[in-house]
C-alpha cells in the first residue's frame, strides 16, 4: 500500500486553492513543483469536480466545494488522488453556534454543510472514480487531500469511497475541523486505511465544532502536531509558504515518520475543576480540550453522558446544548459536589472566553446556556478570522 | 435642589451603560489588536513588467498584451506592443483592509497574455502567496522575451526567500537560465 509523503500531500492541499476562473487563455491557474508534477498527473482541464452551483464563478465564491481528482504516475501508478477544497457557505456554517447535524453517508451524524456540499460533488465525483477504477485493476489506493473545511470535506470523501469502491484509502488533512460526532469518528477511524491528521499548536479550526463533535482518529497517537506554538492564533492556519508557520514549510518532509505525533490528549481521561482555580485557565488549545474533557467527566460523573452523546435524534448543536444545559442544572442541583463541579467547570470556561469578571453564583438553565454560547462564540469567533484570512 | 437630584439621578444609568459600553468597546478593541483584526495591509499583487514580443526572431508592433492579477477581486489591464514589440505594465499594489473576505484569497494569481491574430497566448501565469515582492518573480517579470513560435512550458525557478521551493511559472517566455 501506497503512502503520498508529507511534502506532496501539503503542496496538493495547497495547490487547489490556485484553480479559480479561468484567464485570458480559458485556462485554469494549477502550476505545480517537479516532485508533484512527477507523482501526479493533474491537468485541471478535465479533472475539476465542481460542486452543486456549476459554474466557476459560483465556486469561488459561493456554495460549491470542489475537487481536483489527480491519476498517479511513476511509483504513484496505481494510485489516484483527490484533493479537496471547501467552500464560503461551510464557513459560514462552521461558525455558526447552530451547528446542523444530519446523517452522512455511513449512517452517522455528521455536519450537515459539509454533507450538503459533499453530496452536490458526488454524483461527478462518482463518475470519474468509476473510469479510473475500471482503469487501474488489482491493488488501488485513493488518496484524499485537503487543508481547512477541505480537509473535512476530504473526511466524507474518503469514508464514502471506502464504502463505495473496493480500495485502499489513505486520507492526509490539514488545520481540518471535526466532521462528525462520535458515531461518525468510530466509523470513520476503523474505515480508512492510513489516516494523517495535521495541526499546528495555535491553530483555531481544529479545535471547533466542539464537544459531541469529536476528531477521527479516536484512539492513539492520531494526530500530527507539525510545530510546538500554544495559544491560538488564527495565522496559524494558514496552508501556504508565506504562513506562519504554514503547513507547506512543517509538514515539509519525505517521510511522515519524521513528524512529530500526539496522543488524543484528554479525550479519555477524567478531568475535575475547581472554581477557585479557574484563573489558571487561557485561550489555548490546551485549555480548549480539556474543558471539552471536564464536560464529558463531569456528565459521566453523574450519570448523563451516554444519554447525551448517543442522540440519533438530535438535529443541530443548539438544540444539543439546549439539553446539555437542562442536564448541567439539574446535575448542579442534585448535589453540593456537583454544584461545585459544575461551577468549575463554567468558571474556568468564563475565564477562557476572556469574561473572568463575571461570577458564576446561580446555576441555572439560562446562566448555563449563556456560558456555552459565550464560549463557543469566542472560539468561532477566532476560527472565522482565520477563515476569511486564507 | 430638587433638580439638581433629577438629573443626578438621570445620569446614573447612562453613565453606567456608557462605562459598560467602553468596557466592552475596549476589551473587544484588545482583543482585535492583539490578533491584528484591524490593519490594513498592503498586497504586492505585480511588480513592474518589461518585455519584448516577438515572433521567429522578429519584433511585432501593435499586439495587444493583458495583465490580470486575481486576488479577492480581479485587476485587468490592457497594454499594446511598441515598434519594437515591447510593452510594459507598472508595479501593481492595492490596500486591503482585511487579507481577504473569500476563501482562497491567500493565493495571487498573475496571468500575462497576448492577442495576435485569431490566438491568445499565454506569455506567463503563476500563483504566489506572497503579499510582498519576491526577487525571483521581479527579475524574471522585468525581463521577458516571449517568442510567439515557442510553445508553452512550465518553469521551476528555486525562490530566493524559500529555498526549499520553486515558483512554477507557465507560458511562452524564456530567460537565459530556462
Amino acid at each position: 500500500m501506497s503512502t503520498i509523503p508529507p511534502k506532496i500531500a501539503s503542496e496538493l492541499a495547497d495547490a487547489v486553492y490556485q484553480v479559480r476562473k479561468p484567464d485570458r487563455t480559458g485556462s485554469y491557474a494549477l502550476e505545480i513543483n517537479p516532485s508533484l508534477r512527477k507523482a501526479f498527473n493533474i491537468e485541471p482541464k478535465k479533472d475539476l469536480v465542481i460542486g452543486e452551483t456549476g459554474g466557476f464563478f459560483g465556486l469561488y465564491t459561493k456554495k460549491s466545494g470542489f475537487a481536483v481528482i489527480g491519476e498517479g504516475q511513476n511509483r504513484f501508478r496505481r494510485d489516484t488522488v483527490i484533493a479537496v477544497r471547501g467552500s464560503r457557505t461551510d464557513a459560514d456554517y462552521l461558525t455558526n453556534f447552530d451547528v446542523g447535524i444530519s446523517t452522512g453517508t455511513n449512517n452517522q451524524s455528521v455536519h450537515s454543510g459539509f454533507e450538503e456540499t459533499f453530496s452536490s460533488m458526488r454524483p461527478v465525483m462518482e463518475k470519474r472514480l468509476r473510469t479510473r477504477m475500471d482503469q487501474v485493476r488489482g491493488e488501488h489506493t485513493i488518496h484524499c487531500v485537503g487543508h481547512s473545511l477541505g480537509g473535512a470535506l476530504a473526511s466524507l470523501i474518503a469514508d464514502w469511497v471506502k464504502s463505495r469502491f473496493q480500495t485502499q484509502v489513505n486520507l492526509y488533512t490539514f488545520g481540518a475541523p471535526r466532521v462528525g460526532l462520535n458515531g461518525y469518528a468510530l466509523t470513520n477511524t476503523a474505515r480508512i486505511d492510513n489516516h494523517y491528521r495535521c495541526t499546528h499548536g495555535a491553530d483555531p479550526v481544529p479545535l471547533v465544532p466542539v464537544w459531541p463533535f469529536i476528531h477521527a482518529p479516536t484512539e492513539g497517537a492520531g494526530e500530527y502536531r507539525l510545530d510546538s506554538a500554544e495559544g491560538i492564533s488564527f495565522p496559524a492556519h494558514s496552508m501556504g509558504i508565506n504562513g506562519t508557520p504554514g503547513y507547506r514549510n512543517t509538514a515539509m518532509a519525505d517521510d511522515w515518520s519524521a513528524l512529530k505525533r500526539q496522543s488524543t490528549r484528554f479525550l479519555n481521561q477524567p478531568v475535575r475543576l475547581r472554581y477557585e482555580d479557574r484563573l489558571q485557565a487561557s485561550f489555548t488549545n490546551y485549555w480548549s480540550e480539556k474543558l471539552n474533557a471536564a464536560l464529558i467527566t463531569l456528565l459521566k460523573d453523574a450519570g448523563y453522558y451516554s444519554v447525551l452523546a448517543i442522540q440519533n435524534t438530535m438535529s443541530s448543536a443548539l438544540t444539543f446544548y439546549d439539553r446539555l444545559a437542562k442536564s448541567l442544572e439539574k446535575i448542579a442541583d442534585a448535589s453540593t459536589e456537583f454544584a461545585e463541579q459544575t461551577a468549575g467547570l463554567l468558571g474556568h470556561m468564563l475565564v477562557f472566553a476572556g469574561k473572568a469578571a463575571v461570577a458564576v453564583t446561580k446555576l441555572t438553565y439560562q446562566f448555563i446556556r449563556w456560558v456555552f454560547e459565550t464560549t463557543i462564540g469566542a472560539l468561532n469567533r477566532c476560527v472565522k478570522k482565520a477563515l476569511e484570512s486564507l | 435642589m430638587p433638580n439638581h437630584r433629577s438629573i443626578s439621578s438621570g445620569l446614573l444609568p447612562l453613565t453606567l451603560l456608557l462605562v459598560a459600553a467602553s468596557y466592552f468597546l475596549y476589551s473587544s478593541e484588545v482583543m482585535a489588536d492583539m490578533f491584528g483584526w484591524f490593519k490594513r495591509y498592503d498586497v504586492h499583487l505585480s511588480p513592474e513588467v518589461k518585455g519584448r514580443i516577438l515572433k521567429d526572431g522578429e519584433p511585432i508592433a501593435d499586439v495587444e498584451v493583458y495583465r490580470e492579477l486575481m486576488h479577492a477581486k480581479n485587476y485587468m489591464e490592457k497594454t499594446v506592443t511598441d515598434s519594437e514589440g515591447r510593452f510594459s505594465f507598472p508595479e501593481k499594489t492595492i490596500r486591503s483592509r482585511e487579507p481577504g473576505k473569500l476563501l482562497g484569497v491567500e493565493h495571487i494569481t498573475q496571468s500575462i497574455t497576448a492577442d495576435h491574430g485569431q490566438t491568445t497566448y499565454l506569455l506567463w501565469r503563476t500563483t504566489t502567496t506572497s503579499t510582498t515582492p519576491e526577487k525571483v518573480i521581479v527579475e524574471k517579470l522585468n525581463h521577458m522575451e516571449c517568442d510567439l513560435s515557442d510553445p508553452e512550458k512550465l518553469h521551476h525557478f528555486t525562490m530566493a526567500e524559500h529555498p526549499n521551493f520553486t515558483h512554477n511559472i507557465r507560458g511562452i517566455c524564456r530567460w537565459p537560465d530556462s
